[in-house]
């Protein structure tokens, strides 16, 4: 919806479309400058926190990894590690390998979803998957097959593809057979082999040209491209343990909002994901991905969240190569590790393919949960993205003010699908309002 | 892994009230053999349905369906020219992922649509988070399951 008069103008996205979950935009431009740009997430509040109290400290992974159905694995890591912070508990090394490749999954299945089916029709020309897949079908089959990859690794690992069933605190219900995992070996070989000629087409495909001197945090592992492991580190100088979440970030209630949104104490906004993992943790990549990403010359640091869609396939290639060397030195473990409650507080933080997603639990000796706190990654990018909107959209106001509504709500509705954010986490399309008045 | 010529498809939400009926109609017909045959629910992804597609002969579906026509429990019964012209009847579901219309407008611009296709859609009264199945709806379950069946 529209509202024109000579000085300001309101642009209203409604329903985000080809995101993950129910959300809106709003833009407020007065006398050719933007005042206002809300993201606004109306998905109903989902009381994950509350509804964990009095639970057994077991039940957490299985009842968050519900908050999402793109991203579960990372819900169920999350919670399994806070409990096993807890308990006082340590995974053995094989038991963290089966816990890498089900996270090599489910990188695999939603990267390459949103790379595939969100993205690139916007990056193309198209309004969707489906009009792309008339010019473009073997983009398409080789983004679907891709994401089975994915699906099938969570599938054999977890129980099931979409929340797993197989993943408990200390460990799994049972461990995959080494011969079930070999099987898998010749079409993750393929697949790494589309997934680096997808990155060398997207690498000629134009981009939104912006860039920003973000504040990148990310999980970083002496040894390892983080998962489920690691200190919070940021490009600023940030340097702390997980247990020092809530002395560094700040979770504020906005008023358009049904989801909280978390930034840095003194600090501000900072950004999460994908482009901070990258950024932080280059050197750790497996050599595929690091020379496919010096072939394409983003070596580190990428400021420009419309080029999200190439380190995304760099994470893709990594996936599926770190995947290829769990199978390959795979040796079964011992299903699980036997965890007994303890009264304490714990914490989790892992990588969920859009950031970091933190856990935060107090049990009492007998395993009820008395306190839990979840922060999502989109949480904590909400503001990043609001500013980047403001920032792109006053300079298109500013270079062509004649530009119309309906162009300013394509570019904002690319440029937030360009983020892949998961509101379903954060809360849960959008609806775009540019208020001009 | 054995390679189905057939495929019968519950889609659903066993949570969502009369949108239960294509996995209780499945839950039913896993009780019968069929030859070269996968009964299968699909209640997450609907991307999924194209790779079931994959070198099928034949592929029904099961579905739910709003309308404002037919009472609950009406069986619309769409054959393979028909489906794709029914976006007025059949309208999209789902927020998260591709509806079924969506899904096989997709598998047909892949050329992955199986060589027949049917669709089941049985009218459904409610919807909403919690419902259980309203009696009109699971009173046609046995009566849809026994179509199916002279389908084989």
């Amino acid at each position: 919806m529209t509202n024109k008069s000579s000085k300001t103008r309101t642009i209203k996205v409604d329903y985000l479309a080809r995101v993950e979950g129910e959300g809106a935009l709003y833009i407020k431009i007065a006398d050719g400058i933007v005042k206002d740009v809300n993201l606004k997430i109306f998905e109903a509040p989902r009381f994950f926190e509350a509804l964990l109290q009095g639970r057994d400290f077991t039940e957490a992974p299985d009842i968050t990894s519900r908050i999402c159905g793109i991203c579960p694995v990372a819900y169920l890591m999350s919670a399994c590690h806070a409990m096993e912070d807890i308990c006082k508990v340590q995974m053995s090394i094989d038991l963290r390998r089966l816990r890498r490749l089900i996270y090599c999954g489910e990188w695999i299945k939603s990267h390459s979803l949103h790379i595939f089916m969100l993205n690139l029709p916007d990056l193309l020309g198209f309004d969707d998957a489906i009009n792309m897949a008339q010019k473009h079908s073997d983009l398409v089959k080789n983004g679907l097959r891709l994401k089975k990859i994915g699906n099938t690794l969570m599938e054999l690992v977890g129980g099931r593809d979409i929340h797993p069933i197989n993943v408990k605190v200390g460990g799994f219900y049972k461990a995959p057979t080494k011969s079930e995992l070999i099987d898998l070996v010749s079409e993750l070989e393929q697949c790494l082999d589309l997934a680096l000629n997808a990155l060398e087409f997207f690498n000629k495909l134009e981009y939104f040209d912006y860039e920003e001197d973000y504040e990148f945090v990310a999980l970083s592992h002496p040894d390892e491209y983080p998962f489920n492991e690691g200190d919070l580190i940021s490009n600023k100088g940030l340097d702390f343990k997980i247990s020092e979440f809530d002395n560094y970030f700040i979770e504020e209630h906005v008023q358009h909002s049904t989801a909280l949104h978390t930034y840095l104490k003194n600090r501000g906004e900072c950004f999460v994901g994908p482009l901070a993992r990258y950024a932080l943790n280059f050197e750790k990549l497996t050599p595929k991905a690091r020379k496919a990403a010096k072939k394409i010359n983003i070596l580190g640091v990428c400021n420009n969240p419309s080029k999200g869609i190439l380190i995304r396939t760099i994470e893709v290639i990594f996936a599926l190569e770190e995947a290829l060397n769990i199978i390959k030195s795979y040796k079964e473990p011992e299903s699980c590790i036997k965890v007994e409650p303890k009264a304490g507080v714990g914490y989790g933080c892992t990588e969920a393919p859009r950031g970091i997603c933190f856990h935060k639990y107090e049990i009492d000796d007998s395993g009820n949960i008395l306190y839990a706190n979840i922060v999502p990654p989109t949480a904590i990018n909400q503001k990043t993205i609001e500013k980047d909107i403001r920032n792109i959209v006053s300079n298109l106001v500013k270079t062509n003010p004649n530009i119309t509504d309906n162009e300013l709500k394509t570019y904002s509705e690319q440029l937030i699908r360009s983020y892949d954010p998961c509101i379903s986490c954060s809360t849960h399309f959008l609806d775009l309002t540019v208020d001009r008045n | 892994m054995t390679e189905y010529k057939k495929a019968i498809i519950g889609l659903g939400n066993e949570y969502l009230g009369d949108d239960a009926v294509g996995i209780k109609i499945i839950d039913e017909l896993k009780k019968y053999n069929f030859k070269d045959t996968l009964v299968t629910k699909v209640i997450d992804d609907s991307l999924k349905l194209i790779e079931i597609f994959q070198g099928k002969e034949l592929v029904i579906i099961i579905d739910a369906v709003k309308d404002k026509v037919q009472k609950p429990g009406y069986l619309y019964k769409l054959e393979s020219d028909e489906v794709f012209y029914t976006e007025t009847r059949m309208p999209s579901f789902s927020s998260h992922t591709l509806d079924l219309i969506k899904v096989l407008e997709l598998a047909k611009a892949l050329g992955a649509l199986p060589k027949e296709i049917k669709i089941y859609g049985i009218v459904g009264e409610k919807f909403q988070k919690g419902d259980s199945m309203s009696e009109m709806v699971s009173d046609v379950i046995n009566s849809v399951v026994n179509e199916i069946l002279k389908e084989f």
